[in-house]
């Protein structure tokens, strides 16, 4: 459904600082943004797909780019069968696009109004445009407010009317770029719902976020990217136990502890043990999620109390993944 | 491109910012009427109000024009507007039509001061060619300042436009002097101009003569009105390509 081959972005800056330089005769570097490199991608369909990444990785120009916004500088892309750089008109009849935040609707009209002026602009039937709005209204939870200007509306609700707005259409792509953005966790959650209800229905989904935990409920399979390319594509399986084999403990120490830290890198089922910034405080990173228990009781045992398990953040994957230049923009 | 007149519509009732031009539009009757009086020339009261409704029906769409795109692109619609399947020239259209009303209204008003601020006798001879003319220029004005808005959606700064690109229509639309009073190697351009059309059938419509050739002339404004159009759905087109391949649609 979604095809992307060596594709590639870049950004050439103009105005004053620009100019400077190319009178300069330089060939000016500064001046040009490789916001995407020899992108490989492909997303059958029916896969619910999310691209993981930190800010500036390139995630929103990808969108862009697969929704006809933005013309590729090098590579292809073909989205429901179609080259989004040549054939965009047919493209677009085909996709649903919903950026994250509040910007993209029409504030002072209604919500209803809203989705009736979009259903014109991908060409829906006049006959069916008030049944679908309502049951789109109705999926989003927003019947109540429908008929109230939008510039009312909390960031969360702007976020919901924006996914009604990006399923007008009835897109067999919906691509959906930080969609839960500024919405409270039980929105959230309704929101992961829909987003199954949406694969259930067959429909192909791309998603981008920065929250693991949100592409390892939606996802099929994820692509972490950084820097305009792809470092790794993977089943949320997959990276899942990658994760769990990665746990980690933090622990803070009294003065008189601090002999253990020598003890813990050698204790089988301690893969190293990390200094933190703060005095005292350690990161002991495990070998498999089967040996926290045993380096736990270990830890307790030794008289450690102030201790803390948790899940890698995307952080942590990150530098595990690509070594610590990870989230350096 | 109904559907993005409603949209406009339920939005200027919300704020219409577009609105300023009703106060001004007066004054301006006020100063042309001025000068009218102070040289004895009441033949000329009806070029004033002419004039002067023109004038404001022209700043009304192309205030508009650049409204829309600038709302859009602050809103961050712009973006998602340009990748829907249909043509955003007709959104662009169909926001400016509604609002045409308030340039309709800014005629009425001149006409207004023109008979009772300044006791002026204005009768409309031919009141059915005058609507005509009227409804057709309006029409015609919206399709224009379509074409316009392509200058818009290419640039961030849509202010330096609106008003480059106002001057040059009112003088060669015989807006307020007609046609004829410009120098001759000029004229031709005037021709093209739909607004040198509607005020020449405007002024003709007051006077007592009978209007010759009626029809070929309401269809010159709108035949020039929709090529307008055409073109505008087209160059937009051209300028969202434009936009495409440099990333300049939005403001992030
Ligand atoms: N229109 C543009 N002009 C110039 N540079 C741009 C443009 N759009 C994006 N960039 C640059 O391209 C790079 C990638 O940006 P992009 O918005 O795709 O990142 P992102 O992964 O979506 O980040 P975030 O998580 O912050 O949304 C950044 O360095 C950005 O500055
Ligand atoms: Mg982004």
């Amino acid at each position: 459904m979604i095809e992307v081959t060596g594709l590639g972005r870049v950004f050439t800056k103009r105005g004053r600082k620009a100019k400077r330089a190319q009178q300069g005769g330089s060939a000016a570097p500064g001046s040009r943004i490789v916001a995407l490199e020899g992108v490989n991608l492909s997303v059958p369909e029916g896969e619910t797909h999310g691209i993981l990444g930190p800010n500036g990785a390139g995630k929103t120009t990808l969108v862009k780019i697969l929704s006809t916004m933005l013309l590729p500088t090098s590579g292809r892309a073909r989205v429901a069968g179609h080259d989004v750089a040549t054939e965009a008109d047919r493209v677009r009849r085909r996709i649903g696009i919903v950026f994250g935040g509040d910007h993209g609707l029409y504030t002072r009209i209604t919500a209803r109004q809203n989705l009736a002026f979009w259903a014109t602009m991908y060409r829906v039937d006049a006959g069916v445009v008030k049944r679908r709005s309502q049951e789109l209204l109705e999926r989003v939870g927003l019947t109540d407010r429908a008929d109230e200007p939008v510039e009312g509306f909390s960031r969360g609700m702007r976020q919901r009317l924006h996914l009604a707005r990006g399923l007008i259409g009835d897109p067999a792509v919906l691509f959906l770029d930080e969609p839960t953005m500024g919405m409270d966790p039980l929105a959230t959650r309704d929101f992961r719902d829909l987003v199954h209800e949406l694969k259930a229905e067959g429909r192909t989904i791309l998603i981008t976020t920065h929250d693991m935990a949100e592409a390892e409920a939606l996802c099929d399979r994820v692509s972490l990217i950084d820097h305009g390319t792809v470092l790794v594509t993977e089943s949320t399986a997959t990276i899942g136990r990658m994760l769990s084999g990665h746990d980690r403990i933090d622990i803070t120490l009294r003065e008189d502890q601090a002999h253990l830290l020598a003890e813990l890198a050698g204790l089988s089922g301690v893969e190293r043990v990390d200094k933190l910034p703060e005095p005292g405080t350690a990161r002991i990173h495990t070998t498999s999620a089967d040996a926290n228990p045993v380096v736990l009781r270990w830890l307790l045992d030794a008289g450690v109390d102030a201790l803390r398990t948790g899940r890698p953040t995307l952080e942590e994957v990150y530098v595990h993944l690509v070594g610590n230049r990870g989230l350096t923009v | 491109m109904a559907a993005a007149a409603k949209v406009q519509w339920n939005t200027s009732i919300r704020a219409p910012e577009h609105m300023a031009i009703v106060i001004t539009a007066p004054i301006m009757s006020v100063i042309f009427l001025s000068i009218v009086r102070y040289n004895d020339r009441d033949d000329l009261v009806a070029n004033a109000v002419i004039g002067t409704g023109l004038f404001g029906i022209w700043f009304v769409a192309v205030d508009v024009a650049g409204g829309v795109i600038q709302n859009e692109r602050w809103m961050s619609t712009l973006d998602l507007v340009l990748a829907a399947p249909r043509a955003f020239g007709l959104v662009v259209c169909g926001r400016i039509l509604p609002v045409m009303l308030i340039g309709a209204f800014t005629l009425l008003e001149s006409w207004l001061v023109a008979t009772v601020g300044f006791g002026a006798h204005l009768s409309v001879r031919h009141p059915g060619i005058a609507l005509a003319a009227l409804l057709v220029t309006l029409f015609a004005t919206a399709c224009t300042a379509t074409m316009l808005a392509t200058f818009f959606v290419i640039s961030r700064d849509t202010t330096i436009y609106q008003n480059a690109l106002s001057y040059p229509f009112y003088i060669l639309g015989g807006v307020v002097f007609p046609l004829s009073a410009l120098p001759d190697w000029i004229q031709p351009a005037g021709r093209v101009v739909f607004l040198s059309w509607s005020a020449d059938l405007l002024r003709d419509s007051l006077s007592g003569d009978e209007v010759q050739d009626v029809l070929p002339r309401l269809g010159a404004i709108a035949g020039l009105g929709a090529l307008a159009l055409l073109l505008g759905i087209y160059l937009i087109r051209k300028a969202a390509e434009r936009a495409r391949r440099t990333g300049t649609v939005s403001l992030a």
